[in-house]
Protein backbone atom coordinates (compact mmCIF):
# COMPACT_ATOMS: atom_id res chain seq x y z
CA UNK A 1 0.00 0.00 0.00
CA UNK A 2 1.30 3.42 -0.93
CA UNK A 3 0.25 7.04 -1.05
CA UNK A 4 1.45 9.45 -3.72
CA UNK A 5 1.38 13.22 -3.71
CA UNK A 6 3.69 15.92 -5.01
CA UNK A 7 6.11 17.09 -2.34
CA UNK A 8 5.44 20.69 -3.44
CA UNK A 9 1.95 20.22 -1.98
CA UNK A 10 3.36 20.45 1.54
CA UNK A 11 5.06 23.80 0.96
CA UNK A 12 2.56 25.36 -1.44
CA UNK A 13 -0.36 24.63 0.86
CA UNK A 14 1.39 25.48 4.14
CA UNK A 15 -0.77 27.44 6.62
CA UNK A 16 -3.95 26.55 4.73
CA UNK A 17 -7.38 25.52 5.96
CA UNK A 18 -8.69 22.21 4.59
CA UNK A 19 -12.34 21.22 4.56
CA UNK A 20 -12.74 17.44 4.70
CA UNK A 21 -15.47 15.47 2.92
CA UNK A 22 -17.04 12.31 4.37
CA UNK A 23 -15.08 10.11 1.97
CA UNK A 24 -11.83 11.63 3.24
CA UNK A 25 -12.66 10.57 6.81
CA UNK A 26 -13.59 7.12 5.46
CA UNK A 27 -10.21 6.96 3.71
CA UNK A 28 -8.42 8.06 6.88
CA UNK A 29 -9.93 5.24 8.95
CA UNK A 30 -9.58 2.68 6.17
CA UNK A 31 -5.88 3.38 5.63
CA UNK A 32 -4.63 5.36 8.63
CA UNK A 33 -1.05 4.19 8.07
CA UNK A 34 -1.09 5.92 4.67
CA UNK A 35 -2.88 9.08 5.76
CA UNK A 36 -1.10 9.78 9.05
CA UNK A 37 2.07 11.07 7.41
CA UNK A 38 0.30 13.51 5.09
CA UNK A 39 -2.09 14.71 7.80
CA UNK A 40 0.80 15.14 10.25
CA UNK A 41 3.06 16.92 7.78
CA UNK A 42 0.36 19.39 6.80
CA UNK A 43 -0.34 20.01 10.50
CA UNK A 44 3.37 20.61 11.08
CA UNK A 45 3.20 23.17 8.27
CA UNK A 46 0.53 25.14 10.11
CA UNK A 47 -2.57 23.73 8.37
CA UNK A 48 -5.99 23.33 9.98
CA UNK A 49 -8.71 20.76 9.26
CA UNK A 50 -12.38 21.64 9.23
CA UNK A 51 -15.61 19.91 8.39
CA UNK A 52 -19.32 20.65 8.61
CA UNK A 53 -22.25 19.20 10.61
CA UNK A 54 -23.63 17.49 7.51
CA UNK A 55 -20.42 15.46 7.13
CA UNK A 56 -20.57 14.56 10.83
CA UNK A 57 -24.09 13.26 10.22
CA UNK A 58 -23.00 11.18 7.22
CA UNK A 59 -20.00 9.76 9.10
CA UNK A 60 -21.99 8.84 12.21
CA UNK A 61 -24.97 7.52 10.24
CA UNK A 62 -25.58 3.82 10.77
CA UNK A 63 -24.23 3.62 14.31
CA UNK A 64 -26.56 1.62 16.51
CA UNK A 65 -25.02 2.17 19.93
CA UNK A 66 -23.98 5.09 22.09
CA UNK A 67 -20.39 3.80 22.13
CA UNK A 68 -20.09 3.58 18.34
CA UNK A 69 -21.71 6.98 17.83
CA UNK A 70 -19.31 8.50 20.37
CA UNK A 71 -16.24 6.85 18.83
CA UNK A 72 -17.03 8.24 15.39
CA UNK A 73 -17.97 11.69 16.70
CA UNK A 74 -14.84 11.91 18.84
CA UNK A 75 -12.68 10.84 15.90
CA UNK A 76 -14.00 13.68 13.75
CA UNK A 77 -13.67 16.17 16.60
CA UNK A 78 -10.09 15.04 17.32
CA UNK A 79 -9.09 15.72 13.73
CA UNK A 80 -11.10 18.76 12.72
CA UNK A 81 -13.11 21.81 13.74
CA UNK A 82 -16.79 21.81 12.83
CA UNK A 83 -17.89 24.94 10.99
CA UNK A 84 -21.63 25.85 10.93
CA UNK A 85 -21.96 26.77 7.26
CA UNK A 86 -25.73 26.24 7.49
CA UNK A 87 -25.96 29.45 9.53
CA UNK A 88 -24.84 31.37 6.46
CA UNK A 89 -27.37 30.05 3.95
CA UNK A 90 -28.94 33.52 3.71
CA UNK A 91 -25.82 34.71 1.91
CA UNK A 92 -25.50 31.89 -0.63
CA UNK A 93 -28.30 32.56 -3.12
CA UNK A 94 -25.91 33.36 -5.99
CA UNK A 95 -23.95 30.14 -5.39
CA UNK A 96 -27.21 28.18 -5.25
CA UNK A 97 -28.33 29.49 -8.63
CA UNK A 98 -24.95 28.95 -10.28
CA UNK A 99 -24.64 25.41 -8.92
CA UNK A 100 -28.18 24.56 -10.03
CA UNK A 101 -27.25 25.73 -13.51
CA UNK A 102 -23.98 23.82 -13.83
CA UNK A 103 -24.79 20.79 -11.70
CA UNK A 104 -28.45 20.39 -10.75
CA UNK A 105 -28.00 17.04 -8.97
CA UNK A 106 -25.55 18.27 -6.30
CA UNK A 107 -26.27 16.74 -2.88
CA UNK A 108 -26.89 19.02 0.09
CA UNK A 109 -23.62 18.06 1.77
CA UNK A 110 -21.62 18.69 -1.41
CA UNK A 111 -23.39 22.03 -1.87
CA UNK A 112 -22.47 23.02 1.69
CA UNK A 113 -18.82 21.99 1.24
CA UNK A 114 -18.59 24.03 -1.96
CA UNK A 115 -20.28 26.87 -0.06
CA UNK A 116 -17.40 26.72 2.45
CA UNK A 117 -14.90 27.18 -0.40
CA UNK A 118 -17.02 30.06 -1.72
CA UNK A 119 -17.06 31.72 1.71
CA UNK A 120 -13.36 31.06 2.37
CA UNK A 121 -11.75 31.31 -1.09
CA UNK A 122 -8.24 30.69 0.25
CA UNK A 123 -9.27 27.37 1.79
CA UNK A 124 -9.27 23.92 0.17
CA UNK A 125 -11.53 20.90 0.03
CA UNK A 126 -10.19 17.33 0.07
CA UNK A 127 -12.64 14.94 -1.56
CA UNK A 128 -12.69 11.69 -3.54
CA UNK A 129 -16.08 12.59 -4.97
CA UNK A 130 -14.85 14.28 -8.14
CA UNK A 131 -18.09 14.27 -10.09
CA UNK A 132 -19.64 16.53 -7.44
CA UNK A 133 -16.74 18.98 -7.41
CA UNK A 134 -17.46 20.95 -10.60
CA UNK A 135 -14.41 22.37 -12.32
CA UNK A 136 -16.75 25.01 -13.80
CA UNK A 137 -16.28 26.96 -10.55
CA UNK A 138 -13.47 25.06 -8.75
CA UNK A 139 -9.80 24.48 -9.50
CA UNK A 140 -8.30 21.08 -8.75
CA UNK A 141 -4.93 22.10 -7.34
CA UNK A 142 -3.47 18.70 -6.46
CA UNK A 143 -4.32 15.00 -6.61
CA UNK A 144 -3.42 12.52 -3.89
CA UNK A 145 -3.38 8.89 -5.02
CA UNK A 146 -3.86 6.01 -2.60
CA UNK A 147 -2.84 2.57 -3.88
CA UNK A 148 -4.53 0.10 -1.53
CA UNK A 149 -3.23 -2.96 -3.44
CA UNK A 150 -6.88 -3.86 -4.19
CA UNK A 151 -7.89 -0.49 -5.59
CA UNK A 152 -6.57 2.94 -6.52
CA UNK A 153 -8.34 5.90 -4.96
CA UNK A 154 -7.77 9.53 -5.93
CA UNK A 155 -8.41 12.48 -3.64
CA UNK A 156 -8.63 15.92 -5.21
CA UNK A 157 -7.64 19.12 -3.46
CA UNK A 158 -10.06 21.77 -4.66
CA UNK A 159 -10.19 25.54 -4.36
CA UNK A 160 -12.85 28.05 -5.35
CA UNK A 161 -12.22 30.07 -8.51
CA UNK A 162 -13.88 33.47 -8.50
CA UNK A 163 -12.94 33.95 -12.17
CA UNK A 164 -14.78 30.78 -13.15
CA UNK A 165 -17.70 31.68 -10.89
CA UNK A 166 -18.03 35.11 -12.50
CA UNK A 167 -18.08 33.52 -15.96
CA UNK A 168 -20.83 31.11 -14.84
CA UNK A 169 -22.78 34.01 -13.29
CA UNK A 170 -22.35 36.02 -16.48
CA UNK A 171 -23.85 33.23 -18.57
CA UNK A 172 -26.88 33.07 -16.24
CA UNK A 173 -27.34 36.83 -16.42
CA UNK A 174 -27.36 36.63 -20.22
CA UNK A 175 -30.19 34.12 -19.85
CA UNK B 1 -35.31 15.67 46.18
CA UNK B 2 -33.46 15.34 42.88
CA UNK B 3 -35.60 15.50 39.77
CA UNK B 4 -35.51 12.28 37.74
CA UNK B 5 -34.07 12.74 34.29
CA UNK B 6 -36.17 11.79 31.28
CA UNK B 7 -34.78 9.13 28.88
CA UNK B 8 -34.11 11.94 26.42
CA UNK B 9 -32.01 13.80 28.98
CA UNK B 10 -30.13 10.63 30.00
CA UNK B 11 -29.37 9.82 26.37
CA UNK B 12 -28.18 13.36 25.70
CA UNK B 13 -25.82 13.07 28.69
CA UNK B 14 -24.21 9.94 27.27
CA UNK B 15 -23.68 11.18 23.72
CA UNK B 16 -20.57 12.98 22.57
CA UNK B 17 -21.36 16.64 22.01
CA UNK B 18 -19.76 18.05 18.89
CA UNK B 19 -18.45 21.57 19.34
CA UNK B 20 -19.62 23.67 16.40
CA UNK B 21 -17.70 26.91 16.04
CA UNK B 22 -17.26 29.84 13.69
CA UNK B 23 -13.53 29.69 14.42
CA UNK B 24 -12.26 27.62 11.50
CA UNK B 25 -8.65 27.59 12.66
CA UNK B 26 -9.29 25.84 15.97
CA UNK B 27 -7.45 22.68 14.93
CA UNK B 28 -4.38 24.65 13.92
CA UNK B 29 -3.26 24.92 17.53
CA UNK B 30 -4.02 21.27 18.26
CA UNK B 31 -1.07 18.90 18.30
CA UNK B 32 -1.30 15.93 15.92
CA UNK B 33 -0.31 12.70 17.63
CA UNK B 34 0.14 10.06 14.92
CA UNK B 35 0.03 7.13 17.39
CA UNK B 36 -3.22 8.41 18.87
CA UNK B 37 -4.57 8.96 15.36
CA UNK B 38 -3.77 5.35 14.40
CA UNK B 39 -5.37 4.01 17.56
CA UNK B 40 -8.56 6.04 17.13
CA UNK B 41 -8.82 5.27 13.40
CA UNK B 42 -8.61 1.52 14.08
CA UNK B 43 -11.23 1.79 16.82
CA UNK B 44 -13.59 3.73 14.54
CA UNK B 45 -13.00 1.27 11.72
CA UNK B 46 -14.41 -1.49 13.93
CA UNK B 47 -17.70 0.42 14.20
CA UNK B 48 -18.27 -0.11 10.48
CA UNK B 49 -19.79 -3.53 10.00
CA UNK B 50 -18.87 -3.64 6.35
CA UNK B 51 -15.22 -4.75 6.18
CA UNK B 52 -14.81 -3.04 2.84
CA UNK B 53 -15.42 0.48 4.10
CA UNK B 54 -14.00 2.17 1.05
CA UNK B 55 -16.66 0.71 -1.18
CA UNK B 56 -19.33 1.75 1.33
CA UNK B 57 -18.42 5.42 0.93
CA UNK B 58 -19.95 5.32 -2.53
CA UNK B 59 -23.26 5.60 -0.69
CA UNK B 60 -22.41 9.01 0.79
Amino acid sequence: MRIFYPQTLLTELAHSDFFLDTNTFIGAISFPELFKELIGQLKDNGCAYITIPSVVFEFTRGTESIQDFNKRSEFIASLSSIYPIERHLNDLEDLTVVLQKIQGHTSYTDFLLIACLYKFPKSFLISANHKDCPLDILDRKFVITVDTDKDIKNYGIYQFSMDKFNKAAESILKG
Amino acid sequence: MATRQTPQERLKDKLYKIDISEDVSKTQARHFDSKEFLRKAREVRKTFKDENILSADAAY
